[in-house]
């Protein structure tokens, strides 16, 4: 039970943390990004060519592909989201043009994937031995990758909550139509929060990498999951991402070890169903 | 000096501003008196930068245009506007708000002195600065709204409708603190459907109807002209 917990924990803190980064570009840019999932997977396969022909630790790939998600994430929000900002008539408008668009984005991205790396399940061996937790056996590489999980997870809540970037990100996710009067570039803010949105999911993708095999194609897997945690958590709020990918993680360890794996996907609903019955607005939203 | 002519607003077909020219001085209270739907609001939005004037607009501070600049730069230029509504951000506390209001770059130099300064002004806010802001009552969360404008170090301060709303003692209270304001030597443009308060604490007025401006005088000819009388104060004061 207690091994179930802790692996849960970890599963629970990945969702979390890529929950995080779903909210930075929905919550604040107001994009939705439905190529989120593949951000995710192309720092998985980017992991695994670090990993296995450069022979990197998974820590020194996680120095190279945040910031280079953060890059790439800048350019995609300047090349293609800048012109639907300009040209949306509302923020409702601009999250319809941007499903749209990164729809389209998903596909051109899972295509290199495919004929990169080609279709088959894909992992490495990192960390592989068990370490002693409490009397359970949990592996090192879960071990590393929830530490990692809340190293990302703080590190953003500290910049969110106590430095003034953070604070201008907030308002302009509160109040965007007072923030531009407060003298903030809302436009600039949206860039940098889908930047740290796609470094987010990248971190989310490399700690993925370290302890489950991922397909080319799996990124719809981590959109759709990331967007119950946001929506769950109660949309735009941190903390509920946090709590509801934790307790997603949780109850999807447990439903495939006590009941089937293979049901995980549909207990994951099932408490989505649920909380939403109860709370349409998630655990932590507001009503408006 | 800021100063705006044949400034013209349209939504669509509506025309909500039509051709409106005034100016206010640092150092003034100019007062704009107008109805429901007399573009009042329109006319603060324009200036502000959340909505863009026709084409012939002139708006210009110091004699720089401010036509075309987006809000946040107009902020930055040194022209505050507190809308309706009050524009505050709810869920964060007065504190966070206050800091939020020093972002531009022409305020950040002196934070620290501007916070005692509102503090001076508004000693409740001083009192609840780790209050969340949603949970105050109108008049106080209308005083973090005008106190996070006074942290952007405006040269100018644009107030829309301030009194909406709130108790007449506490709308007292509140353009009392609006005069130590204009003492720092700000200029201030309110606009108003409260006539009696506004224009015993402004300088000058001007009338607008219809999107136009129709009447202008000094404060007290306006208190004593007969089409503000009949307009507003049901011809007796």
């Amino acid at each position: 039970m207690f091994e179930h917990i802790v692996n849960g924990l970890v599963l629970g803190g990945t969702y979390a943390l890529i929950a995080m980064g779903l909210t930075m570009q929905y919550g604040i840019a107001r994009i939705m990004n439905l190529a989120f999932g593949d951000t995710i997977i192309v720092a998985c396969f980017g992991t695994y060519l670090l990993v296995s022909a450069f022979a990197l630790s998974p820590l020194l790939a996680l120095l190279i592909l945040v910031p280079g998600a953060f890059v790439f994430s800048y350019a995609v929000f300047l090349a293609l989201m800048q012109p639907l900002v300009a040209r949306a008539p509302n923020r409702e408008a601009l999250e319809v043009d941007s499903i749209l668009v990164t729809f389209g984005l998903l596909f051109v991205i899972q295509g290199i994937l495919l004929v990169i790396f080609g279709g088959a399940y894909t992992s490495y061996s990192y960390l592989n031995v068990g370490v002693n937790v409490l009397g359970t056996t949990v592996s090192a590489n879960r071990l590393l990758a929830f530490v990692m999980a809340l190293v990302f997870g703080g590190a953003l809540m500290f910049v969110l909550f106590r430095t003034r970037w953070g604070m201008m990100l907030r308002a302009v996710e509160l109040a965007p139509e007072s923030a531009p009067l407060y003298g903030i570039d809302v436009d600039r803010v949206a860039r940098y929060a889908f930047a740290v949105g796609g470094a987010l999911a990248a971190s989310g993708g490399v700690v993925v990498s370290m302890y489950q095999t991922f397909t080319a194609t799996a990124g719809v897997v981590f959109t759709m999951k990331a967007l119950i945690v946001v929506i769950l958590g109660g949309k735009g709020s941190l903390i509920g991402a946090l709590i509801a990918g934790i307790v997603l993680g949780i109850v999807e360890t447990l439903v495939a070890a006590y009941i089937d794996p293979g049901l995980t996907l549909a207990a994951t609903y099932a408490v989505f169903l649920a909380i939403l019955l109860f709370r349409p607005t998630g655990l932590f939203g507001s009503a408006a | 000096m800021l100063e705006l002519k044949q400034v013209t607003v349209r939504y669509d077909k509506h025309l909500a501003v039509d051709g409106v020219g005034f100016s206010v001085a640092k150092g003034e209270t100019v007062v704009i008196l107008g109805a429901n739907g007399a573009g009042k609001s329109s006319l603060l939005k324009a200036m502000a930068g959340v909505v863009a004037p026709e084409a012939g607009s002139q708006i210009a501070l110091d004699g720089t245009s401010l036509v075309g600049r987006k809000a946040h730069e107009v902020t930055n230029a040194g022209i505050a506007l507190v809308p309706e509504g009050r524009g505050v951000v709810g869920l964060m506390t007065v504190e966070e708000n206050l800091r939020l209001g020093a972002t531009p770059p022409r305020a950040r130099h002196d934070e620290a002195a501007r916070m005692t300064q509102v503090f001076e002004i508004f000693p409740r806010l001083k009192e609840r600065r780790d209050q969340l802001v949603h949970t105050m009552s109108g008049g106080e969360q209308q005083m973090v709204a005008v106190g996070r404008a006074m942290m952007s170090n405006p040269d100018y301060l644009l107030l829309d409708e301030p009194s909406l709303g709130l108790a007449p003692i506490v709308v007292t209270d509140l353009f009392r603190a609006l005069a130590r304001i204009k003492q720092t030597g700000v200029g201030l443009l309110i606009v108003e459907q409260n006539v009696r308060v506004s224009l015993r604490h402004a300088d000058r007025g001007y009338l607008l109807e219809a999107g136009r401006i129709t009447d202008e005088g000094s404060a007290e000819e306006l208190m004593n002209d007969e089409i503000v009388r009949h307009a507003f104060l049901g011809g007796d004061i």
